[in-house]
């Protein structure tokens, strides 16, 4: 094959070449079959990842986006105007008050009504682990315990966290502090059937805890070795 | 309605296809569409006026969708899966006579696992029929950048087909 690098084919069979250029390539190509054949190989290509997307989304009419938006009403909030400051933790990353008392009602609730014991104290107005919810935090390496599966191991700017999750669909984020686990995020969803029972999405941790996890997180989730030595050395 | 606002609703149609063209499947679409605009209205003193909005906008976007990627990169378990097999019809141009649609949702899958910058080269210019210069700037590279992107990532494409994973 004549002279051409890859660029310069691509950029003929995107129409991209013009003048003296295109020109001189075009009488290569009459010369060179293998160019010919690279050049036909490359619009085939592109044929077919045109081919491949069929659908281009309907862009949809500017005014229904911009309703959509509320863009229109003036009232996209932007990002920065309510975001909370970030912290390594604190009870400020609840997304709200509300949702969190929902959280520590469901939890005092069922204390009271079932053999479940309590999972969730509060110190000094700040939801502390206890129970077997501290008990896994404190002795599981990873996994389920029963009622209450711990996913992941990871540093924050202010210690060691631990995500969780419970059998009565609640997940949070607990963090060390001295010789307790405080529970700077939770989260619950409330089922549509029955005002008194709160689910999480099916599969583990929601997006948007997830999201406040990569808020916190300082490097990567710990592996099965660092875990160990971290509950070996208390968590410190 | 401030300038900006009213050029970022002229703007809006354009800019969810271009979102299409990033992202993966149409919820991720009108999600990254709004922090888009979230991130616009908040950021607003950094656009001049004068200077091609949709520009800034688009990087904007885009910025925050590498960031996105990162972070399902991270939680891996939170990528969404492709459009099963049979969402791909066969109305493309030359699916019929070509490539079956199983073959075509093969080579969609192929481009989706390219890496994320040849991806993006891959896409704005051949699906969103940008030029080189445009697609360049928008990714904020040079243009010897993008045509070195757009090989490597074509290249790609055809050794899986010239490793017989098709039956091309």
């Amino acid at each position: 094959m004549t002279d051409h690098s890859d660029e310069s084919v691509i950029a003929y069979v995107d129409g991209r070449m013009e003048g003296a250029e295109r020109i001189a390539f075009e009488a290569n190509m009459g010369k060179d079959a293998t160019l010919s054949e690279c050049v036909g190989t490359h619009r085939w290509l592109v044929r077919q990842i045109v081919a491949a997307y069929p659908e281009p989304i309907e862009e949809g009419d500017e005014q229904e986006l911009a309703d959509r938006l509320g863009l229109r009403e003036n009232n996209v909030r932007p990002i920065s105007s309510h975001r909370e400051p970030r912290q390594p933790w604190g009870w400020a990353w609840i997304a709200g008050a509300m949702a969190a008392s929902l959280v520590i009602g469901l939890f005092v609730g069922q204390s009271r009504s079932s053999s479940t014991d309590s999972l969730i104290a509060l110190s000094d107005g700040r939801p502390i682990a206890s129970g077997s919810l501290a008990d896994s935090l404190s002795n599981r390496l990873s996994g389920e315990n029963g009622a209450i599966r711990i996913a992941m191991t990871f540093r924050t700017r202010g210690g060691v966290c631990r995500t969780f999750q419970t059998s009565q669909n609640v997940g949070g984020v607990a963090c060390r502090d001295g010789s307790r686990w405080v529970i700077p995020v939770m989260e619950a969803t409330k089922s549509s059937s029955d005002s008194t029972e709160y689910r999480l999405a099916a599969g583990a941790l929601s997006p948007s805890l997830m999201a406040r996890v990569d808020q916190m997180i300082v490097g990567e989730p710990l592996g099965p070795k660092e875990v160990a030595g971290l509950k070996r050395s208390n968590w410190r | 309605m401030s300038d900006l606002r009213r050029e970022l609703v002229a703007l809006l149609p354009r800019l969810r296809r271009l979102a299409w063209l990033v992202v993966r499947n149409e919820q991720d679409c009108d999600d990254l569409l709004q922090k888009t605009v979230e991130r616009v209205l908040a950021r607003s003193d950094g656009w001049t006026p004068g200077t091609r909005l949709d520009h800034w906008v688009f990087r904007i976007m885009k910025n925050l969708w590498i960031d996105e990627v990162r972070m399902r990169g991270r939680w891996g378990r939170l990528v969404e899966a492709l459009p099963a097999e049979d969402e791909i019809d066969d109305r493309g141009i030359g699916a019929d006579t070509m490539l079956d649609t199983v073959e075509l949702a093969r080579l969609r899958e192929r481009v989706e696992d390219l890496p994320e910058e040849q991806r993006m080269a891959v896409k704005l210019v051949l699906l969103g029929e940008y030029s080189y210069a445009e697609a360049a700037e928008l990714l904020e590279i040079p243009q010897g950048t993008l045509t070195s992107r757009l090989a490597r990532g074509r290249a790609a494409l055809l050794k899986h087909y010239q490793s017989g994973e098709t039956r091309h």
